[in-house]
């Protein structure tokens, strides 16, 4: 076995090549898990947020007499309200509505959530769609959410 | 093998240099292990705040059709691996808005000390009759 040179540095090179390669890793490791956590949070956004857009907001609205409340009925909302009240709770969520195609019995939202990345200043917008239909007043008289 | 080495050889000195290699190498492994165990930390802190968020969410909804917080907070708790305890908070947020707080101690590699991993959801509150007291 002949060698040019001494051993010396040659791992040196090769940890170093290596440690490199760790770190990078490590770093996706923590985009990957902070994305995994805002994918979360953004979906948990548009859940309520379609809820929300089915929902009268007794915030700005004065309610009607309680023996109607529970009824599948929102009348008294125009679309533009619903949407409102959906950005709002979106925006409680930490995510923005994009998008809102409410109906009094069906909302399709679409919210996004801004991610920083670990390469300083990299920021990554994530998405969450989601839909709420008012279901049928049967027992117990809830809102059904369909993803 | 007219080279240097054999050359030294002939003269009776040692390779300065032979091994230090494998002794470098050896010498960076400990450390790419512990890299290694700190990433897999990192992936399980960002399973437990998916985790935590789940939870959050399900005591939100909970509390928003009309769930009292001790059944906001165990649905919470249903939402989480068994075994795992969390601090569940369900807080009015406005006269129409229910916050719940969900929070999640995570133990981590190497004796480091544990990290509380925090979530959030915000419901609108549903009106209505309050849910059937049947499974309480």
């Amino acid at each position: 076995m002949a060698r040019p040179a001494g051993e010396r540095g040659g791992a040196t090179l090769v940890g170093m090549a290596l440690a490199g390669f760790v770190l990078m890793v490590g770093v996706v490791a923590v985009d990957v898990g902070a994305l995994a956590g805002a994918r979360a949070a953004a979906q948990t956004a548009a859940d309520m947020a379609a809820l929300a857009a089915l929902t009268p907001n007794a915030e700005h609205s004065p309610r009607r007499e309680p023996e109607r409340e529970g009824r599948s009925e929102i009348g008294g909302q125009s679309t533009d309200a619903r949407a409102a009240w959906a950005a709002e709770i979106a925006a409680a969520n930490g995510a923005e509505l994009v998008r809102c195609d409410c109906s009094a019995v069906q909302a399709v939202v679409r919210v996004r959530r801004r991610v920083r990345l670990v390469p300083g200043g990299l920021t990554v917008l994530v998405t969450a769609r989601a839909r709420a239909v008012l279901g049928r007043p049967h027992h117990e008289p809830r809102f059904r959410s369909v993803r | 093998m007219a080279s240097t080495p054999s050359m030294r050889r002939a003269t009776g000195q040692p390779e300065p240099d032979s091994g230090s290699a494998t002794v470098e190498l050896a010498a960076a492994i400990p450390l790419l292990v512990a890299v290694t165990l700190a990433m897999v930390g990192v992936l399980g802190l960002a399973r437990d705040q998916v985790l935590a968020q789940g939870a959050a969410r399900e005591a939100a909804r909970e509390a928003a059709i009309g769930g009292d917080p001790a059944r906001a907070s165990s649905a919470a708790r249903a939402a989480l691996p068994p075994g795992r305890a969390a601090e569940v908070a369900i807080v009015a947020d406005g006269p129409a808005r229910v916050r719940a707080s969900v929070e999640l101690p995570v133990g981590l590699p190497f004796g480091v000390h544990p990290v509380v991993v925090k979530a959030t959801a915000v419901a609108a509150r549903e009106l209505g009759p309050p849910p059937v007291p049947a499974d309480r």
